[in-house]
């Protein structure tokens, strides 16, 4: 929109709306009048035609009972304030007639059915140059004027000029040739220009609306997404800045919220190292081995869970890396520690920028899992997913059960595990997956389960290259 | 196992976690003397010979860390002390990573005794083994070699185009050994012994995997310069030309 307009246009939404809808209406309500305007226009011209043809019609049978000499001294006498008769043609009568505007088109139809025995001429000429009378000229239409000619009973012609102010012309192309009155027309000109109008208010209306939606389903995805804009009328800029604030305050819970987690996860640390070391005095082998697996079970527990809050803020550090490399190194770590895996498709460099420290805790989460449910994982690196343009993707598979279709939501959700047992020997804190999901998330990237055919679970992940 | 008792400082504002290591460490054979902050601490290193000092990471005051760079800093007369870092296992992984400057090992709290008690022996061990021109060093930050830089800090290695290589903690480590000593020749057991602080048995061949790993890793241009160069019948050189800031 140009500066100028801008100036013009209101602040407000409801200023806008309100501007939107007073301008149309009038708008609208001009077209309707207009469309009225134009069918009077159209009846008054019927009206004049008819008083004009009688005044002709009437004329001509008066002449057609005078002699020669009678109608010559008629002419010369009879009243010409509306009409001037001549026996003889006018000059430019023989030469070439300017083209007729429409109105007059309309009146020569007219007169021709109306006195067709009379054969009737009209001309639109340019006037004689020996005429010099002082008609008032009206407007352009002026220039040229209007002429009749009649064929009286005795086979003679006689001319008439019409001297009449004729009916403003309308730019209605039906004028005049239909007198149906066109109402449906305007009904329609009202309902369309009212549909456009709320059309256009509508989305005035909406517009912010759905910014709004997608910049909270943004913050549903993505809490540390930046802030809406400033921007569009005064209720839309109130509602942002609303919006920024709840988002600040959200942010704000949360980080307290980790805060409040980690502060118990280190303030645990010193009483749990005591318990540690207060084991070893322990003299039944037997007992301190499950005390001390309970004391590692806490620790997990608490490291997870930590883990977890700050998965939900996490802030991506992305550097240049080769996927194919990382893979490479991480299969030898799980090597070491034992582990069926395999991986496949990293032979080629395949250069992308991540959170290498996120990526590496997300593959070793989903591993763990394919080895602890499905006994060994199968990694396979696709630099380019040709699902996603611009994304890598990395598919893991096992070889376990797989899940039912109804879980497969369900484990992504935090402490909830595939196993209906809960055994934390072989389930783990459950939090797994929620973070490797977290941080895929925070990458811009996804965390998708599917299950294998005939069996086996499959963990798909991809994020922009 | 030892025939003179080492002496063992551990140094924890934690009054209980101090008497029960100590209580812990004297059960298996080790002298263990406590102090709960940096300056209880010196008063301790100047009365007394120490082995091994045991840092807290988290104390209130002068923490683990600047205590650790204080007594690593070059002229020191406790720079070749060897150190083992407490740290708080809920950190970053990024800045427990961090820690392990300077310190010869590092350990999570909550920690498991045993372990404790092994990690502590296999540092005696080493730089009882280890000829002193091999003992602790002062580590440089950062490391550029050949177009290659190490950043200790952040404990990562990138390749000469700036690309992040990952490697395990062992290959890391190798590299570090091959960095501090770098243009000489170390043997294999000198090479377990920095990385694993343990000895080498006869058949031993997790070093020449791990080098063949860590040459994989480097790619190019380290494999056509042959940067990490074996030397027939003896052992491992990096010869490059190495700048430390």
């Amino acid at each position: 929109m140009s500066d100028t307009l801008t100036k013009f246009w209101p602040q407000s939404l409801f200023a806008r709306l309100l501007w939107v809808w007073l301008m149309g209406l009038a708008l609208v309500l001009a077209a309707a009048a207009w469309l009225a305007l134009d069918e009077r226009m159209v009846r008054g011209q019927a009206v004049f035609h008819a008083k004009v043809t009688q005044d002709l019609a009437a004329s001509a049978d008066w002449l057609d009972t005078l002699t020669p000499e009678q109608r010559e001294r008629w002419v010369d006498e009879a009243p010409q304030r509306r009409v001037r008769w001549r026996l003889d043609p006018p000059e430019a009568w023989l030469a070439s007639a300017t083209p007729m505007p429409p109105y007059l088109r309309t009146f020569a139809i007219y007169l021709k059915e109306e006195l067709s025995q009379r054969q009737p001429q009209v001309r639109h000429l340019l006037p004689d140059h020996d005429q010099e009378d002082d008609e008032v000229h009206h407007g352009p239409r002026s220039r040229a004027q209007t002429w009749v000619s009649l064929r009286l009973i005795d086979g003679t012609t006689v001319y008439a000029r019409l001297n009449a102010r004729w009916p403003a012309p309308t730019a209605m192309g039906l004028s005049g040739s239909s007198s149906n009155t066109p109402w449906g027309l305007v009904a329609l000109t009202v309902l369309v220009g009212l549909a456009l109008l709320s059309w256009l208010a509508v989305i005035y209306a909406t517009r912010p609306l759905k910014r709004m939606t997608q910049a909270a389903l943004d913050l549903a995805a993505h809490p540390n997404r930046a802030p809406l804009t400033d921007s569009g009328p005064t209720e839309v800029r109130q509602a942002a800045q609303a919006f920024n604030h709840m988002q600040a305050q959200l942010q704000r819970h949360m980080a307290q919220q980790t805060q409040v987690l980690a502060a118990i996860a280190h303030d645990l640390q010193t009483p749990l190292t005591r318990l540690r070391l207060k084991t070893e005095w322990v003299n039944d082998e037997a007992l301190r081995q499950r005390m001390q697996a309970d004391l590692s079970e806490m620790q997990d527990l608490v490291q997870d869970g930590l883990a977890l809050a700050r998965s939900w803020h996490a802030q991506p550090q992305r550097q240049a890396v080769y996927l194919n490399q990382l893979l490479q190194t991480q299969l030898t770590e799980w090597e070491d520690l034992g582990w069926a895996v395999q991986v496949l498709g990293a032979d080629c460099d395949c250069l992308v920028n991540t959170d290498v420290a996120a990526l590496r805790r997300v593959l070793s989460n989903v591993v763990h899992n394919a080895i602890t449910y499905g006994y060994s994982a199968t990694l396979t690196l696709v630099c380019q997913d040709p699902d996603r343009p611009g994304n890598w993707c990395i598919v893991v598979e096992d070889e376990g059960p797989g899940l039912p279709e109804s879980d497969l939501q369900a484990v992504l959700q935090p402490f909830v595990r595939q196993e209906i047992s809960r055994n934390r020997q072989t389930g783990g804190t459950g939090l797994g997956l929620s973070i490797a999901l977290n941080l895929m998330t925070a990458m811009d990237g996804s965390l998708v389960l599917t299950n294998r055919v005939p069996s086996g679970l499959r963990v798909t992940l991809s994020a922009p290259r | 196992m030892t025939t003179t008792t080492d002496h063992v400082l551990l140094v924890d504002d934690d009054p209980e976690i101090r008497q029960l290591t100590a209580q812990y460490l004297a059960q298996n054979g080790l002298q263990c003397s406590t102090a709960a902050s940096g300056r209880e601490m010196r008063q301790v290193l100047q009365s007394q010979r120490v082995d091994l000092l045991i840092l807290d990471v988290m104390m209130p005051g002068e923490d683990g860390l600047t205590i650790c760079r204080d007594l690593r800093a070059q002229g020191g007369v406790h720079r070749a002390l060897p150190i083992l870092m407490l740290t708080a296992r809920t950190e970053d992984a990024d800045r427990i990573l961090g820690l392990e400057m300077g310190a010869d090992d590092y350990l999570g709290k909550p920690f498991v005794p045993r372990e404790l008690l092994a990690r502590i022996r296999a540092i005696l061990r080493r730089s009882r083994a280890l000829p002193s021109n091999l003992q602790a060093v002062y580590s440089p930050n950062r490391w550029r070699f050949s177009g290659y830089v190490l950043d200790a800090v952040v404990r990562q290695v990138r390749n000469p185009e700036g690309v992040l290589l990952v490697l395990t903690s062992g290959e890391y480590r190798l590299l570090q050994v091959l960095l501090q000593h770098a243009n000489k020749v170390l043997t294999r057991d000198q090479l377990l012994e920095l990385t694993q602080g343990r000895a080498a048995d006869a058949f031993d061949r997790s070093i020449d995997l791990l080098i063949s790993r860590l040459r994989l890793r480097l790619g190019e241009p380290a494999r056509s310069l042959g940067l990490i160069k074996t030397v027939r019948s003896e052992g491992y050189v990096l010869a490059t030309e190495v700048l430390t800031e």
